[in-house]
């Protein structure tokens, strides 16, 4: 060999090993790397618009479309029906809905009713006949198919039967489905149609829930398994899927293939002549919904903040669209259109379900819109009212957008440390320096530590000069003070519940709170073997909850100085050891489980531990207890023993460069409209709070129509197993009771997992009888002051 | 004769510079990732020492460092890990050391035992850290056994015994592999010298002091360096078996920075990895000049 090509040689081989070691960055993973629904870099924005459907029909149920078309089915009123209540004598009336099929024109989006209706209903005194679309999608000629249910019913009616006053489900003794797939023509009327045979199964047992049409326009008829059947009504193939099957999906080539869910959704190709399912592809693990492919993707498929196109060979997703971005909360009803346009159909179901809207998202080139300053807002969980809150601030706002990133995604819950894979990817970026603008935390975001880190801004400022809010005074001033860091506050929350334990009043006291030798001076004067709480509540349960609520009285983070060798925490040691472990493994449930009810009744059991998040509750509890019970909480030195807990909390970013803009989203969420509508806990607004207890005060009534007099009518009842509880107006003392509970707690029911861990592991010993409680608590302190001593 | 001279040496000047430039072009890939991956990452470490956090990014100089040094957390571990190198460093080298001559001399199934002082390094970390489980245990084997004296028996992981519980697993662990060391060292001492020795009249302390510890010198460096090394790795099993924040005795460096970094309180990391990394580097230093005076003359 010549030097040269030595040299070449040696060139080349290093040239290999320097690319080598760069195979590893980036690559596309084959599954979104993120579900942030900022503008797609391809320079298209969907433009929404938005209008209002008539209200002549409710409840949109299945939706299709095909060309400019768009099918969906409602709800129309074709009459009035009566019943009459068996209490009061009371005739109440209301509307009697038939379903219907709907056309919109998305040329001029005129909305039309087809002219097709279901069969009439052959229901005679003995049977009853119900036909209803189970399904709806388009054939290859792009008119409308549907699936049609027909349900019947049948009653053993006696000969005596009368049926204002016997009621005939007493005699119910079968009920069957029929199948027939209807197809329309273009103008609405009914073209052909076939029954569905299922001769391999006994047809009366067959139950379908999907429905779909290839490009040869078999059909696909899916529930337990899957039927093709050809166009002509033949049954072509059954197919058996291993597991669930969640639909059907049409791919861009117009052939249909099998949605079974299996952890993830699965589409697997169905071969129509043999019914033989086969090796698929699968689609990420945030999909919610899947829509028909077209000329520019495999498949569409929509997660909680976004709509991607997905490319069946490369497993590539591209993402087409953000729905909060667009201003859309709810994806449910969405098709994608030949050109391009996606329509949903929006049913605001606060109300009767009868207002509808329709939002046609447009592409556009992002050099035509005007761009709005974007606020990126991070969560670990999107709740449904959150979402709402977005998309209305996104739709309303001329000058802002938020922009989500659901962290939550990136979880993979096979195992423990992939479990928060999403926290650990927001820290990441955090600590990198992007650090989002609006931050809504559940459980699993370590707010402490982010305000610690000086990445929060406090909230106190914009509270005291949001003069429409009504400074801090419009708050419930305990929990603001428990969710407060000192005299800073990071994080603002629109409703709370409290954790706490109900006890009986006449063997614990009327005062709230007390401490362990309470909770066994009580304990000793019920039966020998009683338990402080229900017999599935074991001693991990019990140290958990405790710390929760005690933790603020054991580390003072601004001096960094723990107690855990104190009496407080030893008391808690041993108020835990009380009971032994719960092993659920060996516990009989059929046998052995008794409820706590009867528990309280015979003297085994001492209180109940709960979670207080409405005016009601309270009779429930006093129920429980036979009528008196007190708010004791767990046990404690100082403080109640009780503490707060939340859904969400809403904090802003120091860094955020529009901190009055992200205080507009935010206030929302304690304003008194907001918190009327959508907090079912205790409002943290105080004229929101006051509003919900004087509704809870306020008696309702109905005329008995024997006397004539006014009775109180319960507002509900609940109750567990052996009892059921009617609750009726809240009267001023249990009113007084509540709020005196709100009132004295002062600590969020929270506890880093770190803490547990250590506590679990140094107080193993003494739990296992080898060791005392003094010396686990000298553990312990010793062990959590390395742990405050970090963090201070 | 004087162009033709003045062409060679031209001819030969381009050619090293050429042979210079090739060198450096097969250089670069690497220096390339040694920058990426080492020198860039531990200025960025340095850089996020002088800040005061990610929000402002205000240069605050040594305040991180100050509040480091005064964090009890930080003296805790700084003490144990100092404690633990200094316990299991020197008596990895001289035990590791008592082996391999033992081994040098002739001596039954020295295969054997030097497969078996080896073997350790190949068990898995979560092997290691089960079988210590179970014998170090509050109810473990080694309890048991005590037991079965009439012997009180320890909770070996939470006591003040952790310690010694630790310098077994580190010992355990790296003899074999430091014995092979000092096996392969010992046999490149000149035998003659020995011989000379011998016929000389030399006493057998003085053959290991004045002769194979000298040309040992160097192995004696490497050895301590890398079971210096070693011992910051045990962190590894001692995590396994007591968890983040372990008791008192067997808080490390390594579990302040491991959870300093969970907490995202990157200045104090940084600051602390920063003073580890100075004291490192003061007593390699020490080091080499210690096995610099010592070996000076066995050296070339």
């Amino acid at each position: 060999m010549t030097q040269k090509f030595k040299r070449a040689l040696a060139c080349a081989a290093a040239a290999a090993l320097a690319l080598a070691a760069l195979t590893g960055c980036g690559g596309n993973s084959g599954a979104q790397d993120t579900d942030n629904s900022s503008a797609a870099a391809s320079g298209v924005v969907y433009v929404p618009e938005f209008t209002q459907l008539g209200g002549e029909f409710s409840y949109v149920d299945y939706v299709a479309a095909s060309g400019n078309s768009v099918y969906f089915t409602a709800d129309v009123v074709v009459g009035e029906e009566s019943y009459t209540d068996d209490l009061t004598g009371d005739v109440y009336t209301y509307d009697a809905t038939e379903e219907r099929i709907f056309r919109i024109n998305m040329v001029d989006s005129s909305v039309t009713q087809l002219p097709w209706t279901p069969p009439e209903d052959d229901s005679t005194a003995d049977t009853e006949v119900y036909n209803y679309v189970g399904a709806l999608c388009t054939a290859p000629d792009g008119s409308p198919a549907l699936l049609l249910r027909t349900y019947c019913s049948y009653y053993d009616l006696p000969e005596d039967f009368d049926e204002t006053v016997d009621n005939k489900w007493e005699y119910w003794s079968d009920s069957t489905s029929s199948y027939s797939v209807v197809f329309l023509d273009a103008d609405g009327y009914e073209a052909s149609s076939f029954a569905l045979d299922f001769p391999d199964a006994d047809s009366d047992d067959v139950w379908v829930n999907y429905f779909a049409l290839d490009a040869e326009g078999r059909c696909y008829i899916g529930g337990d398994s899957v039927y093709v059947f050809a166009p002509d009504g033949s049954l072509l193939s059954t197919a058996q899927a291993d597991t669930w099957i969640d639909g059907f999906a049409k791919m861009a080539d117009g052939s249909v293939r099998c949605v079974v869910y299996n952890g993830g959704y699965d589409l697997q190709p169905i071969d129509p002549l043999t019914g033989e399912l086969g090796e698929g592809f699968s689609l990420p693990s945030s999909t919610n919904t899947y829509f028909s492919g077209d000329a520019n993707h495999d498949i569409y498929y929509a997660t909680d903040v976004s709509l991607y196109g997905f490319d069946a060979e490369t497993g590539e997703s591209t993402l087409i669209l953000g729905w909060l971005d667009a201003g859309v909360e709810d994806s449910t009803n969405a098709v994608i259109l030949p050109d391009g346009r996606v329509v949903n159909l929006m049913v605001d179901w606060s109300d009767d379900g009868s207002r509808v809207e329709m939002v046609v998202l447009t592409p556009t080139d992002a050099s035509l819109v005007q761009p709005k300053t974007e606020l990126t807002l991070a969560c670990d969980y999107m709740s449904y009212y959150a979402r709402s809150e977005i998309a209305r601030f996104n739709r309303t706002s001329a000058t802002a957008k938020i922009v989500v990133t659901d962290y939550s995604v990136y979880n993979d819950y096979s195992s423990d440390e992939t479990a928060s894979a999403g926290i650990d990817k927001l820290n990441t970026e955090i600590i990198s320096g992007n650090v989002p603008d609006i931050l809504l935390c559940s459980y699993e975001l370590p707010l402490n530590t982010y305000a610690a880190k000086g990445i929060l801004t406090d909230l106190w400022p914009f509270i005291d000069a949001d003069s429409e809010l009504g400074g801090r005074e419009a708050f419930v001033e305990s929990f603001f003070d428990a969710l407060a860091d000192g005299d800073s506050l990071y994080r603002v929350a629109s409703g709370f519940y409290l954790n706490t334990v109900c006890a009986p009043s006449q063997l614990v006291g009327d005062e709230m709170g007390w401490t362990v030798d309470d909770v066994k001076a009580a304990l000793a004067q019920l039966e020998p073997d009683a338990n402080v709480f229900g017999m599935y509540y074991g001693r991990s349960d019990l140290l958990y909850n405790a710390l929760c609520v005690n933790l603020g009285n054991l580390i003072d983070w601004t001096t960094g100085e723990c107690r855990f060798d104190s009496e407080e925490f030893i008391d808690i040691l041993q108020f835990a050891a009380l009971e032994d472990e719960f092993d659920s493994d060996s516990f009989d449930w059929e046998t052995d489980y008794e409820s706590d009810y009867s528990r309280i009744l015979n003297g085994r059991q001492l209180c109940y531990n709960t979670t207080i998040s409405d005016f009601g509750d309270i009779e429930f509890y006093k129920a429980l207890f036979g009528g008196q019970m007190t708010f004791k909480g767990y046990p404690s030195l100082s403080g109640n023993g009780s503490a707060f807990n939340t859904d969400f909390t809403l904090s802003i970013s120091e860094k955020c460069a529009n901190k009055d803009l992200a205080w507009e989203f935010v206030r929302v969420f304690l304003t008194e409209d907001y918190q009327t509508e959508n907090v079912w806990a205790f409002p943290s607004n105080v004229a929101a709070f006051e509003a919900k207890a004087e509704e809870a005060m306020t008696p309702e009534y109905y005329t008995d129509p024997e006397t004539g007099e006014q009775v109180e009518q319960s507002k509900g009842g609940w109750g567990m197993e052996d009892l059921q509880v009617e609750i009726y107006a809240l009267s001023q003392d249990e009113y007084d009771q509540l709020s005196a509970l709100i009132d004295a707690t002062s600590t969020m029911y929270e506890i880093d997992s770190d803490i547990m861990t250590i506590i679990n592991d140094a107080c193993s010993a003494f739990f296992n009888g080898q060791d005392t409680a003094e010396n686990a608590a000298k553990q312990v302190q010793s062990r959590m002051s390395i742990y405050v001593s970090e963090q201070s | 004769m004087k162009k033709i001279k003045i062409s060679r040496r031209a001819s030969l000047e381009r050619r090293e510079l050429r042979d210079r430039l090739a060198g450096l072009c097969f250089l670069l890939p690497e220096f390339l990732g040694v920058m990426i991956f080492f020198i860039i990452p531990f200025g960025i470490v340095v850089y996020y020492s002088l800040i005061d956090g990610v929000a402002s990014r205000e240069f605050v100089f040594l305040d991180n460092f100050k509040a480091v040094l005064q964090n009890s957390a930080f003296r805790t571990a700084a003490k144990n890990t100092a404690v633990f190198s200094a316990a299991a460093v020197p008596l990895a080298v001289i035990l590791a050391l008592v082996l391999a001559l033992l081994l040098e001399c002739r001596i039954p199934a020295k295969s054997a035992l030097r497969t078996f002082f080896l073997s350790p390094m190949m068990v898995p970390v979560a092997s290691v850290v089960l079988i210590w489980q179970v014998i170090f245990h509050n109810n473990g084997v080694l309890n048991e056994f005590l037991g079965v004296f009439g012997a009180a028996g320890a909770d070996w992981l939470h006591s003040d015994y952790c310690q010694i519980v630790v310098v077994t697993l580190f010992l355990w662990k790296n003899l074999g592999y430091n014995m092979v060391l000092f096996m392969a060292a010992l046999s490149n001492i000149p035998t003659e010298l020995l011989e000379v020795a011998d016929v000389e009249g030399a006493s057998p302390l003085y053959r290991f002091f004045g002769i194979k510890l000298r040309y040992l010198s160097p192995t004696v460096l490497f050895v301590t360096i890398l079971s210096l090394i070693n011992s910051f790795k045990v962190f590894r099993e001692v995590y396994l078996l007591t968890g983040k924040y372990p008791y008192d005795g067997l808080y490390t460096l390594q579990h302040f920075m491991n959870n300093t970094f969970a907490s995202l309180d990157y200045q104090k990391l940084s600051a602390a990895a920063v003073i580890l990394a100075i004291a490192m580097v003061i007593i390699i230093a020490l080091l080499f000049i210690v096995e610099d005076r010592f070996g000076r003359d066995v050296e070339g």
